[in-house]
C-alpha cells in the first residue's frame, strides 16, 4: 500500500510501549501490531484521534504517503 | 440458530434414508439391467419395454438417468458439508464459497442433462417417457434456476466475505 503508518518511529521518539499505547487508547495489542505492520486495511478517525491525542502528535506524524 | 439444527435434522434425515441407500442400490441396478431387463421397469413403463425401442438403447438411458442421479446425490453431500461449517460459525470459510459454486455448476449440468435425455427421448425415438408424464419438464428448469441461484450465493458469498476481511483490517 502507498500509506505508510510510521507509527513505530513515534513510538520511539517518544518512548513509548506498543502495550502503553495500546492501552492509552483501547485498543488491543494485536490491533496495534496490524496498524504497525500496515497490514490495516482502514482506521478510524475516533483510532487516530486517539492515538494522536496519546503521542501528542499530528496525523501527518503517523501516516506517510510514498509513491511506488 | 433453531432453524439451522432443523434444516440439518431434515437434510440428515434424507441423507439417511434416500441417498445412502440410494448410492448402494444403483450401481447394483446399473450392472443387474444388463443382466435381467425386466429390473428396466423402475425407470420405464412396461409398454415401452420391448416393443418399440430396442433394450440396449433403454439400458443406455438409464445409466444417463442414473448418473445424473448421481450427480445430484454429490450436490446434496456437498451441501450437507456445507450446514456443518455453518453450524460451526463459520459461513465465510473458502470451501462454503467453493461448494455452493460447485453445487451451482453441478446442478446446472444435471438439469441440462436431463433435458437432453428427455428431448433424445421424447423427440428422438418418439418415445414416452414415464417422468414427463409424471412431472413435465419443469423440474428441470427450477434445477437449472437453483444451480444459478447457488452459484450466485457462492458470488455473494465471496463478496461478503471481502468485506468482512476489510472491516476486521479496519482498526
Amino acid at each position: 500500500m502507498a500509506i505508510i503508518v510510521t507509527l513505530d518511529v513515534v513510538l520511539a521518539k517518544r518512548k513509548m510501549k506498543s502495550k502503553d499505547l495500546a492501552k492509552k487508547i483501547g485498543i488491543t495489542t494485536a490491533n496495534l501490531s496490524i496498524l504497525k505492520s500496515g497490514k490495516a486495511k482502514a482506521i478510524r478517525f475516533t483510532t487516530l484521534e486517539a492515538i494522536c491525542k496519546a503521542l501528542n502528535c499530528q496525523p501527518s506524524d503517523i501516516l506517510e504517503y510514498r509513491e511506488h | 440458530m433453531k432453524k439451522l439444527s432443523l434444516l440439518k435434522a431434515i437434510i440428515d434425515y434424507i441423507w439417511i434414508i434416500t441417498c445412502i441407500p440410494l448410492s448402494i442400490i444403483l450401481p447394483f441396478f446399473c450392472i443387474y439391467m444388463f443382466i435381467d431387463s425386466s429390473v428396466l421397469s423402475f425407470v420405464f413403463s412396461n409398454n415401452i419395454i420391448g416393443t418399440k425401442t430396442s433394450i440396449l438403447s433403454l439400458q443406455y438411458f438409464s445409466i444417463g438417468v442414473i448418473l445424473t442421479i448421481f450427480t445430484a446425490l454429490y450436490c446434496f453431500y456437498l451441501f450437507r458439508k456445507t450446514l456443518v461449517y455453518f453450524k460451526n460459525a463459520m459461513p465465510f470459510h473458502t470451501s462454503v464459497i467453493y461448494n455452493f459454486n460447485i453445487i451451482g455448476q453441478l446442478l446446472i449440468a444435471v438439469s441440462l442433462v436431463s433435458i437432453m435425455l428427455l428431448i433424445l427421448f421424447v423427440v428422438v425415438l418418439h418415445q414416452e417417457f414415464n417422468f414427463v408424464t409424471n412431472l413435465g419438464i419443469i423440474p428441470y428448469l427450477v434445477l437449472l434456476s437453483l444451480g444459478l441461484f447457488f452459484m450466485i450465493l457462492s458470488q455473494v458469498f465471496k463478496m461478503a466475505k471481502h468485506t468482512k476481511q476489510e472491516n476486521d483490517l479496519t482498526i
